[in-house]
């Protein structure tokens, strides 16, 4: 599982809960490959995305980079391509094989193994 | 054909009622036509025949090309011919569909016409380079991928659909490709080969087995695609909500007992029927806006039948 993945996931499927985002992540095992850096697809990416989220995530599994904890508005991410090649990094080349997705709001745990995360659910939890 | 619809149709526009000549009129076109649609018919019941005929002997063709390989210790590459098969795999079954539709439902209207124009196409573009290629999908005749929808004539119909629209795909540089329910995974994989600029590939699957098979039909295939284990749409509420820029689904179109809807593995796949409505009368909202054109569902499929 991506950390771009993640960013977009939440536990708004069990009963109750109202956002269920961020998920909170813990990794056992967490693999690196090479992903061919497109600025293009980046610059248009990090709108959809949930900043600080993504911070916690990389934190949570120890891939601690420098990247900025918040992201000014007025920050010309564009022109940027350092800051654009750290958060090509950790959202596309850095997954998650095994560990855990916690739903915020319940603390309902989900497992990720083999890098998919099974979001299934019990009868009565729906 | 299309000539017998519009003559029809003014005679039609002319008069209101009982109109003797035109019943004459239409009995007489109907009996000229029928010696000609009674041998087309005839002729398609032949073609499926060879046709069903042609897909068997590739099929054990595939089988011993695949044995031999194994066999052979040398390092000869059959690779590219066992591709080339599938791909033809996939346009025999294609035309095989698109016969079955035209026998079942005749030539008496202009669809008829229609299925024939198709059927035209298809054949004209039987010769051609494959822009989308058939991943290839050895790995599901594992035993531990038993429980997955193997790839069928509906998913390769799916293909071809996409195939037609992959410029428009790719114009419109998609960010996020969603697949739901992916089973064996080959139409996320194929599209995430296609794909111009970079995306993010998801597929979901509410079949644990379904979504492993997923991610292996996909790295090898060199695709890039990434696996949720969920029940449908569930996982759209919130984050996914109007970002998704082309998604694709193949719903399960056979009615089953509810019972079945609480069995694990495939049979659950098959039969989330009700969840299935729900899912398409909500999706119009969990996908991006100007991007709404490019839903790939069976609705489309039906459509294209």
């Amino acid at each position: 599982m991506k950390l771009l993945t993640h960013n977009l996931m939440s536990s708004r499927h069990i009963k109750g809960v109202v956002t269920g985002f961020p998920l909170k992540l813990t990794a056992r095992d967490v693999k690196v490959s090479e992903v061919d850096f497109n600025k293009d697809f980046i610059v248009r990416i990090l709108p959809k995305l949930d900043w600080e989220a993504l911070c916690q995530a990389v934190e949570s599994i120890g891939q601690g980079t420098d990247l900025p904890r918040s992201l000014d508005p007025d920050f010309n991410f564009e022109a940027d391509t350092e800051f654009l090649k750290k958060a090509h990094h950790v959202l596309m080349e850095v997954e998650v094989v095994s560990g855990e997705l916690e739903c915020p709001e319940t603390g309902r745990k989900f497992p990720i193994t083999d890098g998919i995360p099974n979001m299934l659910l019990n009868e009565d939890e729906v | 054909m299309a000539d017998t619809t519009s003559t029809n149709t003014s005679v039609d526009d002319r008069t209101e009622g009982e109109n003797p000549t035109r019943d004459l009129l239409a009995d007489g076109i109907v009996n000229m036509l029928k010696p000609t649609v009674d041998q087309i018919e005839e002729r398609i019941k032949f073609t499926r025949i060879r046709q069903v005929e042609l897909h068997q002997h590739i099929e054990t063709l595939l089988i011993d090309l695949q044995r031999i390989s194994e066999a052979q210790p040398a390092p000869l590459d059959f690779e590219e011919y066992v591709k080339k098969l599938t791909n033809t795999k996939r346009r025999v079954m294609v035309i095989n569909n698109i016969l079955h539709n035209a026998q079942f439902e005749g030539f008496g209207n202009c669809k008829g016409a229609g299925l024939l124009h198709r059927l035209h196409l298809s054949l004209l573009h039987l010769d051609d380079e494959v822009e989308m290629e058939t991943p290839h999908f050895d790995h599901l005749c594992q035993e531990r991928y038993s429980s997955v929808y193997e790839p069928a004539e509906d998913s390769f119909l799916l293909l071809d659909a996409l195939e037609q629209d992959l410029g428009v795909i790719n114009s419109t540089m998609p960010l996020i490709c969603l697949e739901v329910g992916c089973g064996s995974g080959v139409v996320i994989s194929a599209l995430g080969r296609c794909l111009e600029t970079p995306a993010l590939c998801l597929g979901v699957d509410i079949n644990p087995v379904a979504c492993h098979c997923t991610q292996i039909t996909a790295q090898k295939n060199g695709s890039n695609v990434d696996v949720i284990c969920a029940d449908l749409a569930i996982l759209l509420l919130g984050r996914l909500e109007s970002s998704i820029d082309v998604l694709i689904f193949n719903p399960p179109y056979v009615v089953t007992e509810s019972a079945e809807v609480l069995e694990p593995g495939l049979p659950r796949s098959w039969a989330d029927i009700l969840t299935n409505d729900q899912f398409s009368l909500n999706n119009e909202s969990r996908v991006s806006p100007g991007f709404k054109k490019h839903q790939y569902s069976s609705q489309l499929l039906m459509k294209d039948r």
